[in-house]
């Protein structure tokens, strides 16, 4: 495979994006995330997050529009999601894709059905002890989990594959406060077995808190971008995002005024 | 007794045709929710091709698997060049397809092979008999119970046991979780048509020696077998084996006891009373999910 282990994970360069070649959602997105990076993208609802990751994918048919979408070194506009997959990326969509009425071993299973070296036996046992809940529910059908453990199974079988990148899609929603953590802990570790990050959330605190970089999506563009320090630290992020009390004051409408600018 | 169980070696072997034929319905509905009405007379076609070979000398078996090949192709070919173009289609217009694809492939039969009936040479008779205590047995409904088990073991060592078919249950399931985890789900999709097609092809072979080879030979079995599918449970590839020797059994024990006439009119009572009780069929479980 070409691409070599000096090319970025990924790079996506001007990206438009236009739902049945009407509806624009992305209008000139660019952005990077480097080999053992965690990169997080906030913003919110319908601001084109989730559309971003299924347009690198290639979900969209004949999107993006304009623009190029590099994974590990290769240009991959056009692409079925099979190929991109297949080149070492890992997507775990909003609500999981776990496939309810497979067994919990079959699911993990599936994760390797890329894989065609003899290490998969040995890694699939180390990702049982990673994840020991898996294991006592292997003959289980993955539907009768509980959310938090359906995100453990998506990640793990998601790491099954040996993702060069992994594409996260909002892995806290819908999760209680402890399990957030829980998530957000594995999360932080993956990077150190070589896999890069690309982390969608709303919940900013800890994708601030997980990643080493990030960008803001609005209305299709990325407003903002900076290390995870400098983010956490303007107070536009802290308003909108962090959810930071501000006295009210009746200078309110002028203060939203100036948060839409972006500075 | 002994007459009854007449009654029910014959259902067996009318039932492996039906399990086979609901077989290949169901894998395909499991896979992308379409039904198939062309899933007969695909079958016909494959049996026709095997028919031509064998007028040319050509060995039984290689005959047989020319014909379940050519049936294969043909179900890969249809989804690949007319329903994959087609996908953004809603559900009822894929089906309404599959019929047009049924139409265009009887006419073809039609305008090859005339609308005369055809003797199938094949090589086991109907009329050399077993005797089983009493029962007696063709050779040919052993062959048919026989070869429909075995392709329905086959089928479930596919499904259950290897890589494959574990793909295919999660391509079926979802296919864009599938798709993202690297499975080619439009191979899957590809794969799965030629299979059921195939099975189809399986069953017009078996049944066109016993009630002879025209191009309308495979529309009552194929009634048949999608009936023993609702039967069994439209999502289910044990329930459509189960409502295919459910429904080939009653069939046989009351066109014996009571009425030959009305032995088709007795199958679809059973499925009305079968689906009043349990409408997701016997081994079904779509209607609960949805619920």
């Amino acid at each position: 495979m070409s691409g070599g282990d000096g090319a970025l994970p990924l790079r996506v360069a001007n990206v438009e994006t236009a739902y049945y070649g009407r509806l624009t959602v992305l209008r000139g997105v660019s952005l990077e995330v480097g080999a053992g990076r965690i990169v997080a993208l906030l913003g919110s609802n319908g601001a084109g997050k989730s559309t971003l990751l299924r347009t690198i994918m290639g979900f969209i048919p004949d999107q993006p529009e304009k623009g190029t979408v590099e994974v590990l070194g290769r240009r991959v506009n056009g692409w079925d999601p099979e190929d991109v997959a297949a080149l070492g990326v890992a997507y775990i969509p909003e609500g999981r894709g776990i496939f309810p009425e497979l067994t919990v071993e079959e699911n993990l299973r599936l994760g390797a059905y890329a894989r065609r070296d003899v290490g998969v036996r040995a890694d699939l046992a180390a990702m049982e002890d990673r994840f020991p809940v898996l294991r006592e529910r292997r003959r289980q059908l993955a539907g009768t989990l509980s959310g938090g453990e359906q995100q453990m199974l998506a990640l793990a079988r998601a790491l099954l594959g040996r993702p060069r990148l992994l594409l996260l899609d909002e892995p806290s929603l819908g999760l209680a406060p402890r399990l957030v953590a829980d998530v957000f802990r594995i999360i932080r570790d993956i990077p150190s077995t070589g896999t890069a990050i690309l982390l969608v959330e709303q919940n900013a605190r800890q994708a601030l808190a997980a990643a080493d970089y990030g960008y803001v999506l609005e209305s299709g563009r990325i407003v903002l971008e900076g290390t995870s320090a400098r983010l956490q630290a303007d107070p536009n992020v802290q308003e909108l995002y962090l959810g930071a009390v501000q006295d009210p004051s009746v200078k309110g409408f002028r203060r939203y005024k100036i948060r839409r600018r972006w500075e | 007794m002994i007459q009854f169980g007449q009654y029910v070696v014959g259902g067996l072997a009318t039932g492996s045709l039906y399990a086979l034929v609901a077989l290949g319905i169901v894998l395909l509905y499991r896979s992308s929710r379409v039904l198939n009405f062309a899933h007969g007379d695909i079958a016909t076609l494959a049996t026709f091709v095997a028919f031509t070979l064998l007028g040319r000398a050509v060995p039984f078996a290689a005959a047989v698997a020319a014909g379940l090949l050519a049936a294969a192709a043909l179900g890969a070919a249809f989804f690949f060049f007319v329903l994959r173009p087609a996908r953004e289609a809603s559900l009822l217009g894929k089906i309404v397809i599959t019929l047009g694809l049924a139409l265009v492939l009887s006419g073809v039969m039609l305008v090859t092979w005339g609308a005369d009936t055809q003797v199938f040479p094949f090589p086991l008779s109907d009329t050399r008999v077993y005797r089983l205590g009493g029962v007696v047995v063709s050779e040919m409904s052993v062959g048919t119970i026989g070869a429909g088990m075995a392709l329905m073991g086959l089928m479930y060592g596919l499904v259950q046991r290897t890589t494959l078919g574990l793909a295919m249950r999660a391509v079926a399931q979802d296919a864009t979780a599938a798709q993202a985890l690297g499975i080619p789900a439009r191979r899957i999709y590809a794969l799965t048509w030629g299979l059921a097609s195939a099975l189809g092809g399986a069953a017009g072979v078996l049944l066109a020696p016993v009630v002879y080879l025209d191009p309308y030979m495979m529309l009552d079995p194929f009634l048949k077998g999608f009936a023993a599918a609702v039967l069994g449970g439209i999502d289910s590839l044990p329930g459509a084996v189960v409502g295919g020797f459910i429904l080939g059994i009653a069939e046989n024990v009351f066109a014996g006891y009571v009425s030959f006439k009305f032995k088709t009119t007795l199958a679809f009572a059973i499925i009305v009373l079968v689906l009043t009780v349990r409408p997701e069929g016997l081994l079904g479980r779509e209607y609960r999910r949805r619920v």
